[in-house]
């Protein structure tokens, strides 16, 4: 097991990609490419290896280990250390990171046709920081991959794609100032433990222990500045603006990653800190996260049911199903919180999913507009029967991954401890609305591209005239789906299966950490 | 003998999951046997199709051996799914109600894919039509085998989404999709009302039912969990929860309002449109309820609420299905209608003459679909019964068929005589003046809408000379073999129910009673008298009569016509209340929410801007600057020197 080490696991797509930046390596574009593509492969594998040898005795972790210089600790002085260490939680997310990247490298190859040597070791350092945020145990370690995350994102989003640099301006601007309170919330809580306990400590564990003693009011002031910081990111209504932005603009592989992973940054964030350090507080705050959470999905649903840009559909979609993760953390049960952090996982894939239909799709007909589409199931149905998998996926249908998450925070929600029932209820069916909302822009989502009749302005343009003279019509769009997206895809809808018909495999993982962090509200 | 086969039938029992799998397998087959170009053999796919349901049957007939033999013995295996808080497991729940359900399921599915080989034999995707019908079996039986009331739930979603694959089979047609997402939508807000349901049901498992490892609301202890779960809460909440549960069923069995969805139904292919509307996503509907019903009968005004839908849904869709005139979507209304008076079934307690109902209906309407799909296309895809005519001389077989299912259908011969006279009693007893009236209104509405199809298609003049017989034996063959069983199968099950298949204790189904069986007989055939003259006789002032009443402008018959514009209304919900709401967020979305962002850029920028001016690189304004400054902060200084040693700090 010794071979297992998270400090190799984060840097190692670090130091992939500075060796894809030296001069050494060859500047061409395919080497590079299937160079980044194996690392990626090796590297999905190497995580999938410390789900094999998981062991969550020690509260939970695992596989801890702090990086020393010579054996001084990181910042010694200040009680900060590098500390990395897995609990059941980190490992689900480390794995779907893991995961996603794999595929976003192998979606590049028909998505990205310039700058690859930029290209591919911003991507690699973006997981480096992804890793690094999910493997923290360290609150300014935490901190500081969470910033990490900004650098390759911004060039990511504003230098591919629609290159509108103003969409990666206001990701950029709105994380920076929800990660800005949340490191004043991060330093207060340090320095009060500090003057608290007299230990310098910045260790999630130690600083958990010792919140009790706060006022209330202060808990929950520190509660609020860390929530901001995730809250941007999650995202809740109303910080949500530049999610459609930064989806539409960037290009494909790069919204896979950011709504499948950097998303769940926030969702992560609000149960490690927000859970983990103030349980009290969180359980008052409880109904209030729960409200907003049907708010994120009614709010994103109906949003999504008059865009006319098939990918901001599926942005308000992610929108919307990271409403259900928060109602189910607000309902403070086991069932409500695992439902949750199955939901992150669940969508995760499936946004991927829709966001790679979407990017096969706006590749063959350069339009995104969905009147402008239709008909494409005559020209591409290896593609279609891999996109219903998915949809029905997004619209939670059982036996695929979306249900078992959406039926237990239902469930979960209505065992939670908070007054009165009838609000409970009230919110249940809410939920529900949205369930019925997705299948309404889901399906228009799938129908309007895939069915009806081809649209006259492609049939124009793919008349043309042979040699001899004779029209022969050009079958739009001029090809139907290479090998590369054809993997992803059906990566992905064997993922949506696969977790949909064995939800336990998931949920196994974390179970330990769950009972933890649930036992701890408790007390 | 009996001890070699009452070891056979335990075993099959046992074995019952392989039914379920089968299918399953069956589709991976036909997928590689399909994507092997060259060697694509339909014929393979066929038998492997035929063999799997053909198997489902033999181990459902000896499911039903078995059940008959150990009235009391339940067959339960379940195997966890996912533990959180609470388990829930899926598994097999073999009892006289799932045997019944699966052996006419399986037969019936057999039929249809035997139909099937001729109807889609020259059609591209053939391959992709049987994919679709082993799907469908996985779905139909996990649900009939479901053990608990999560795994019913969850394939109940399955069919539904079976349902959506089969009506839009035809993507290319822009009316089968349209069609096919207004099934899944409307089926969808139904299942999640139900979802509500069910999620109340398993909150009140958990709380009460705190005993660990324990299968979650098994159909094996449902009736103890609602028993108690009734003397636990409110009348109210108690209703509320019965009416969520039902409205899953509403939607499912196409009652008002949510039954426009069954017409989108005719855009599948026949066969599959047969298999719907007999057991394919309404058989779920009445079976869910079926195994509901304990849950129901506890509460009066739910059974009342039931009785009501049922009626009224009875009612409206044989009234608008005397005006249809094409034949496919008579027989869709029909099937509304049909299990709307299950239902009243249901609701006034006779539960075993329910199920009665509802088998024969399913097989007489799977008949009547298949016939319906032959013919239409030996007419070169001709629906519409006013251009069809005198069929009988050409088509005997279908006309033979046809007439044995509509005289079974409305209840005046052969097993509908059974079932109709049986619920007819149970109604009459019930005592309600009113339901009693309107289930004869309904026979007759019935009985006048089929003998006016009968007469349309198959006799008088001939309107149209395209008829050619299309008919692979495959295709006669599987509607011979319905035809005998919607003969037989009444006067062979007429003991099973009450006896065999009942809630609780069982009642004797009694369904001869000289009195009620000529009143029955007379509104049938009285019907079929005002049929023949409508449209068969030349009698002059019938002619005057059908000219009034099909008047354009005549409203009874513009209701009838357009369904009561049940379609219009949900439209202007949807479109003008419900997006409108929608652009109006997009809206709050792009300039109250995106302006907050462009405001804070700009008020960044004013400020910049001023700043920037200020630096002129001008010695003496930069000291003015830091003067003003400075004696604005040695004011306040002072001010607050002056405040603090007033208050005495």
């Amino acid at each position: 097991m010794n071979f297992l080490s998270i400090p190799v696991l984060i840097f190692s797509p670090l130091i992939v990609a500075l060796l894809i930046l030296s001069p050494f390596f060859p500047n061409n574009e395919i080497k590079i490419r299937r160079f980044s593509k194996a690392f990626a492969i090796l590297h999905f594998i190497y995580s999938t290896l410390f789900l094999l040898f998981f062991n969550p005795t020690n509260f939970g972790w695992s596989y801890q280990k702090e990086l020393t210089f010579f054996n001084v600790s990181w910042l010694k002085t200040l009680g900060i250390t590098a500390t990395f260490g897995m609990d059941g939680l980190s490992l689900v997310f480390v794995i779907l990171t893991s995961f996603l990247v794999m595929l976003a490298i192998i979606a590049s190859k028909s998505m990205i046709r310039t700058k690859h040597r930029i290209y591919y070791p911003l991507i690699l350092i973006l997981q480096s920081a992804l890793l690094g945020v999910f493997c923290a145990k360290d609150v300014f370690l935490f901190f500081l991959f969470w910033e990490l995350e900004l650098i390759p994102m911004y060039f990511l989003i504003s230098q591919w794609g629609d290159r509108d640099s103003s969409a990666a301006m206001k990701y950029v601007v709105y994380t920076f100032f929800g990660s800005m309170l949340m490191l004043l919330g991060m330093l207060v809580l340090y320095f009060y433990s500090f003057s608290i306990s007299g230990v310098l400590t910045a260790d999630i564990e130690s600083l958990s222990m010792s919140e009790n003693v706060f006022a209330m009011w202060f808990q929950a002031f520190i509660f609020l500045c860390l929530l901001f910081g995730f809250a941007v990111k999650l995202p809740i209504v109303p910080f949500h603006n530049w999610l459609a932005e930064a989806q539409v603009s960037s290009v494909t592989p790069v919204s896979i990653l950011m709504a499948g992973v950097l998303l769940k940054m926030g969702g992560y964030g609000i149960i490690r800190f927000n859970i983990g350090l103030f349980p009290e507080v969180f359980s008052n705050f409880a109904p209030l996260l729960i409200i907003l959470g049907v708010v994120n999905l009614l709010y994103g649903a109906c949003l999504a049911i008059v865009q006319t840009d098939i990918k901001k559909i599926v942005a308000y979609f992610s929108l919307s199903s990271m409403g259900l993760v928060l109602v189910g953390l607000g309902s403070l049960s086991e069932a409500g919180f695992e439902g949750a952090v199955f939901q992150m996982v669940s969508h995760g894939l499936i946004a991927s999913g829709l966001l790679m239909l979407v990017g096969i799709i706006y590749l063959r007909t350069k339009t995104r507009e969905i009147s402008a589409l239709g008909g494409l199931s005559q020209v591409m149905p290896i593609c279609m029967y891999l996109g219903l998998i998915i949809c029905l996926g997004a619209i939670g249908v059982p036996l695929f991954s979306g249900f078992p998450a959406g039926f237990m925070v239902l469930v979960g929600l209505l065992l939670s401890d908070i007054e009165p029932q009838a609000f409970l209820v009230c919110m249940i069916v809410l939920c529900v609305l949205g369930a019925v909302l997705s299948a309404g822009y889901i399906l228009r989502l799938f129908h309007k591209t895939f069915f009806g009749s081809v649209l006259s302005q492609f049939r124009a343009d793919t008349v043309q005239i042979d040699e001899d003279g004779n029209e022969i019509t050009v079958v739009y769009p001029k090809r139907g789906i290479t090998k590369s997206e054809i993997v992803v895809l059906s990566l992905l809808a064997f993922a949506i299966i696969f977790f949909g018909v064995f939800p336990n495999s998931v949920l196994d993982i974390f179970e330990v950490t769950s009972d933890i962090i649930l036992d701890f509200m408790k007390v | 003998m009996n001890a070699v086969l009452t070891t056979i039938s335990e075993y099959f029992v046992q074995s019952i999951a392989t039914v379920l799998f089968l299918p399953l397998w069956v589709v991976l087959m036909i997928f590689i046997n399909s994507s092997i170009p060259f060697l694509a053999s339909k014929k393979m796919t066929l038998n492997l199709t035929l063999g799997s349901s053909f198997l489902g049957f033999v181990f459902a007939v000896f499911s039903l051996f078995y059940c008959i033999k150990n009235p009391q013995a339940l067959v339960e295996n379940n195997i966890t799914w996912m533990s959180t808080d609470f388990q829930i497991s899926f598994g097999v729940f073999v009892d006289n109600l799932s045997a019944l359900m699966l052996v006419f399921t399986s037969l019936i599915c057999f039929v249809v894919q035997l139909f099937s080989f001729g109807y889609m034999k020259k059609d591209e995707s053939f391959h992709r039509f049987y994919i679709y019908l082993n799907l469908f079996m996985f779905c139909i039986f996990g649900f009939i085998l479901a053990s608990n009331v999560i795994q019913s739930y969850v394939f109940l979603e399955l069919v539904g989404v079976i349902t959506y694959l089969l009506i839009g089979f035809w993507y290319k047609k822009r009316s089968a999709t349209r069609a096919a997402r207004k099934a899944f939508i409307i089926n969808r807000i139904g299942d999640v009302c139900l979802l509500i349901g069910i999620v109340v049901l398993v909150y009140f498992s958990v709380v009460f039912n705190s005993a660990q490892n324990m299968v979650t609301l098994s159909y094996s202890t449902l009736q103890f969990a609602v028993e108690t779960l009734y003397s636990m809460v409110s009348d109210n909440a108690y209703l509320a929860i019965g009416v969520l549960i039902f409205l899953g069923i509403m939607a499912k069995t196409a009652q008002i309002p949510m039954q426009n969805w069954i017409v989108g139904t005719i855009e599948a292919p026949a066969p599959a449109t047969a298999l719907m509307n007999s057991f394919g996503i309404v058989a779920v509907g009445v079976y869910l309820c079926a195994r509901f019903y304990p849950l129901f009968i506890l509460s009066k005004s739910l059974m009342i609420f039931i009785t009501f839908i049922g009626i009224v849904t009875a009612l409206i869709g044989a009234y608008v299905a005397m005006s249809q005139n094409d034949l496919r979507k008579i027989l869709a209304y029909s099937t509304s209608s049909q299990l709307g008076v299950v239902l009243v079934g249901f609701g006034v307690g006779a539960f075993s003459a329910s199920i009665f109902c509802f088998v024969v209906h399913g097989v007489t309407k799977a008949l009547m679909f298949l016939v319906g799909g032959a013919l239409i296309t030996s007419l070169k895809n001709e629906a519409d019964i006013r251009y069809m005519g005198a069929c009988r001389e050409k088509l005997p077989l279908y006309a033979f068929s046809f007439f044995i299912g509509a005289i079974s259908l409305c209840g005046a011969l052969f097993s509908g005589f059974y079932s109709e006279a049986s619920l007819f009693n149970s109604v009459l007893d019930f005592g309600n003046e009113f339901l009693s009236f309107g289930f004869l209104l309904f026979v007759f509405m019935s009985a006048f809408y089929l003998f006016r199809a009968y007469f349309l298609i198959f006799e008088g003049d001939k309107k149209d000379d395209i008829s050619q017989d299309f008919s692979e034996w495959t295709i006669k063959c599987s509607i011979v073999l319905l035809s005998l069983i919607v003969i037989f199968i009444g006067y062979i099950l007429r003991g099973c129910f009450g006896d065999f298949i009942f809630f609780i204790s069982p009642d004797k189904l009694n369904y001869l009673n000289l009195v009620q069986n000529v009143l029955l007989l007379f509104v049938v055939f009285g019907a079929g008298f005002i049929a023949y003259q409508l449209y068969m006789a030349q009698n002059k002032t019938y002619i005057i009569l059908k000219e009034k009443a099909l008047n354009k402008s005549n409203l009874p018959y513009k209701l009838s016509y357009n369904a009561f514009y049940f379609d219009k209304v949900s439209d202007w919900f949807a479109e003008s209340l419900f997006l409108r709401l929608c652009r109006f967020f997009d809206f709050i979305e792009k300039y109250v929410i995106g302006g907050i962002f462009v405001v804070l850029a700009l008020t960044t920028r004013v400020f910049s801007y001023i700043f920037s001016r200020s630096q002129t690189g001008n010695v003496q304004s930069y000291v003015t600057y830091s003067l003003i400054v400075l004696s604005g902060v040695l004011a306040v200084v002072a001010v607050l020197y002056i405040l603090g040693s007033l208050m005495g700090v």
